[in-house]
């Protein structure tokens, strides 16, 4: 709902401000303070967490303030960095804000999303005893590339003097309350010319099919929706802004890969082995890069591994990482721009526009049909091949299962929008807390593989290496300890998946019961 | 968070332009400040151009509560009010005489205040009287500006006298010297003589023609000439205020 700021209002076009004044000198001195003009700049992550959270973070030069989006309240104001293309929590100063920023960003940066010049006026409305008695600020924003200023009008109140405040505002009521803070609108419109609306993009797959829609054309939905997450997360790439545009990027490719190899005899056979095998292309070029900013992501959480005494040996090794990526991200970038994945990414949108004379034998069936069919066997399988496990199982076998997992997930998050909303939530959550431990085993195990790999390429001689590999070492006991521990946790953790309950959920949702439709 | 009386027994020694300025510094550095104008002359209310409310009295300044704060008034400076003085607190002792524990009224209708204000500042009538009293009762910290001469000390002696009696502690008062001037030889060597004291400021505000033209311009020296000689005695002095308001 939208509520109306207190003593703010627009003033039209008609109105100059000169003209304001006059009408104001009938009954106050007017005492204009020298006009302050700023170029100010918006900022946020790609996927506007600071915007979604109820927040505006503006800056001024190295003058950061984060507002209420609602009232455009300033909730904390703070010095930080001069605006860059993109800045990390880290680059500001231990504090409020700083915290704040940390715990919405995490891995994510903000970037500038507009930017425009506000102008302020302040004039001090005085009585006959030259008292201030209401304070009235003209204020004009001008976004950049966004047409014409918007003019407003705000006043302040002086304690005590509600008579004074009442004939202002009655001198003002004809104008157009402002009804949201002149700062939301100027992140609307500044944005909005660099191609941009607020919350235009985030990382969840939302999407909605309709149940009696063919199968073909529901998949064409679906790809077409992970093409365009491919396509707006590459400037971000290629300006290596932050890790997750190449993260989201890659679960774009995988979730494709998955619908290709899931979504059976609805696409032409030989389509789906062209792209197939395009996709996998696309996964292995972006590999190596990720990799490496998964492992650099774990830098403070290795240092709080290790006693201090050992936290700087690791240091070689994360530069060592950190040089690697400096790397593969050159490797990255020309592969991007590079003739092969360009033509994989307009070849794959041009498919759905153009339509395909040859069709397969599922096409034309509604796609509720195939979705339950194929959510109901990733399902059985995971069931499967979960039961099978117990405490002799070599690790490889939680391994499979993660991937069987991941299988489970794609398919109901690409047509969960067919079923009922809540109880499709509920059986995510219930394969999320399975996932998420999967998740958490498997990389105990990759992150001791990738530490093990490291230790054998140090020559032992060097004081600088015995620490190193000292630290290694401490790492990887610590990282095998815990993944001891979570080995034990899994009968427990996937006897709660495979509960009466939760299969009885799972049955309701996906089974084809031939009076169900 | 606390209350600072700005007081001495003898007029015209520079109470008014020290609660003046020192509440306008307090504003600025960020502390939401009332300045009690209870003086019935009221110096500070006309530094800051405000005049006494029409229904304003001594009788709604002692009921205290909402006939206080809607007499408080905004002054030019963001973060600092004043609470303005009327002109029948020439009569506060009659008042205050009529009520029961008369000298813990001021407290008890301040005291709340500091709900709202981090801190507040009473700009005091000279004279030894019940308000007097009540001041004491209520402040945390009284601050007394002396201009360094012999009858000033004679004052003070009256001052502490008068504390001891009802049963104030001396620690509560911090002296100040006010007025100084530097070519009197006597303002200098008394000032020598009494700043080995215990509870002396070191910090002095000389003589300077600034602050007396205040009354021209009706403004703080600390806002009309920020970087005047008087703004920066005034700054060090509220400096070593502040490290004894703690
Ligand atoms: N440091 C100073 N230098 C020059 N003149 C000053 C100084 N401080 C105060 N004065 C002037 O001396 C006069 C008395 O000062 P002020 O009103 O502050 O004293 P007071 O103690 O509040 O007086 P009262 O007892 O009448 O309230 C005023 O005209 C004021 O402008
Ligand atoms: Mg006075």
């Amino acid at each position: 709902m939208e509520q109306r700021l207190i003593d703010n209002w627009y003033l039209p076009e008609t109105v100059k401000p000169a003209l304001l004044f006059k009408r104001l000198t009938r009954k106050f001195g007017l005492v204009h303070e020298p006009e302050v003009r700023r170029q100010i700049t918006y900022c946020d992550s790609f996927d506007w967490r600071i915007f979604a959270n109820g927040y505006l973070l503006t800056c001024i030069g190295t003058a950061w303030r984060l507002h209420d989006l609602h009232t455009g309240e300033v909730i904390i104001q703070e010095s930080g960095p001069t605006v860059n293309k993109g800045c990390f929590a880290k680059a500001f100063q231990s504090g409020e804000l700083r915290q704040l920023l940390t715990d919405l960003l995490e891995m994510r940066c903000v970037s500038p999303v507009a930017s425009g010049v506000v102008t302020v006026q302040e004039c001090r409305l005085v009585n006959k005893d030259e008292k201030t008695v209401v304070r009235l600020f003209l204020e004009q924003h001008q976004m950049a590339d966004a047409g014409d200023p918007r003019w407003a009008v705000r006043l302040e109140p002086v304690r005590g003097y509600l008579r004074e405040l009442a004939a202002v505002r009655s001198v003002l009521k004809k104008y157009d309350p402002v009804s949201r803070p002149l700062a939301c609108l100027d992140l609307e419109q500044g944005s909005a010319s660099l191609g941009r609306t607020p919350g235009d993009y985030s990382s969840k797959f939302i999407l909605h099919l309709d149940p009696d829609q063919t199968a073909c054309s529901a998949v064409g939905v679906i790809y077409k929706q992970l093409l365009e997450a491919m396509n707006v997360n590459i400037p971000g790439i290629l300006a290596d802004l932050d890790s997750e545009f190449l993260h989201d990027f890659r679960v774009a490719v995988r979730r494709t890969r998955s619908g290709l190899s899931l979504i059976k005899e609805v696409l032409p056979p030989a389509v789906v082995e062209k792209y197939k095998e395009d996709f996998a292309y696309l996964g292995q070029v972006t590999g190596p890069t990720r990799d490496l900013d998964v492992y650099l992501l774990y830098e403070d959480e290795y240092k709080a591994r290790l006693p201090e005494s050992l936290q700087g040996g690791l240091h070689s090794f994360f530069e060592n990482l950190a040089a690697l990526r400096i790397r593969e991200q050159r490797t990255l970038v020309r592969e991007l721009k590079g003739a092969r994945v360009k033509g994989i990414l307009s070849s794959w949108a041009t498919y759905f526009d153009s339509g395909d004379e040859q069709t397969a034998k599922f096409a034309d069936v509604p796609v509720i049909d195939i979705a339950k069919k194929i959510i109901y066997r990733r399902y059985k399988r995971v069931l499967k091949d979960g039961l099978a496990i117990n405490e002799q199982t070599p690790d490889q076998e939680i391994h499979r299962l993660r991937i069987q997992g991941k299988k489970l997930r794609y398919a109901i998050e690409f047509f969960g929008s067919l079923f009922s909303e809540q109880d499709v939530a509920t059986a995510i959550k219930r394969l999320k807390k399975l996932q998420n431990y999967l998740g958490d085993f498997n990389d105990l195990s990759v992150q001791q593989d990738v530490l093990r790999n490291h230790l054998q390429g140090v020559r032992p001689g060097s004081r600088k290496n015995l620490e190193l590999g000292a630290a290694l070492g401490a790492l990887m006991s610590n990282l095998h300890r815990e993944q001891v521990k979570a080995r034990g946790d899994f009968a427990s953790i996937f006897g709660k998946f495979s509960s009466a309950h939760n299969i009885a959920l799972f049955e309701k949702l996906f089974t084809c019961k031939k009076e169900s439709r | 968070m606390s209350i600072l009386a700005v007081y001495n027994i003898k007029g015209g020694v520079g109470k008014t332009a020290t609660s003046v300025n020192l509440a306008h510094l307090s504003a600025c550095q960020g502390a939401k400040t009332l300045l009690c104008d209870l003086d019935p002359q009221g110096s500070a209310s006309y530094y800051f151009r405000i005049r006494s409310p029409k229904k304003y009295n001594t009788k709604k300044l002692l009921k205290g509560g909402q006939h206080i704060e809607k007499n408080i008034r905004g002054t030019d400076y963001l973060g600092l009010d004043l609470l303005p003085a009327d002109f029948s607190y020439r009569n506060i002792d009659i008042a205050l005489d009529e009520l029961k524990k008369s000298t813990l009224r001021l407290k008890s209708v301040l005291r709340p205040l500091l709900g709202e204000y981090d801190r507040i500042i009473l700009d005091c009538p000279p004279n030894l009287t019940l308000l007097s009293e009540n001041i004491f009762c209520a402040a945390d910290k009284i601050l007394v500006p002396i201009i360094p001469t012999t009858l000033s000390l004679l004052s003070l002696k009256q001052l502490f006298k008068f504390m001891e009696k009802i049963g104030q502690k001396r620690t509560k008062a911090l002296v100040m010297f006010s007025m100084v001037e530097k070519r009197k030889k006597m303002h200098m060597e008394l000032m020598e003589a009494m700043r080995e004291r215990k509870g002396v400021l070191q910090e002095p505000i000389p003589f300077l023609v600034d602050v007396e033209r205040m009354g021209l311009y009706r403004q703080p020296v600390t806002a009309a000439l920020p970087n005047s000689r008087a703004s920066q005695a005034y700054k060090a002095l509220w400096q070593e205020v502040c490290q004894h308001l703690g």
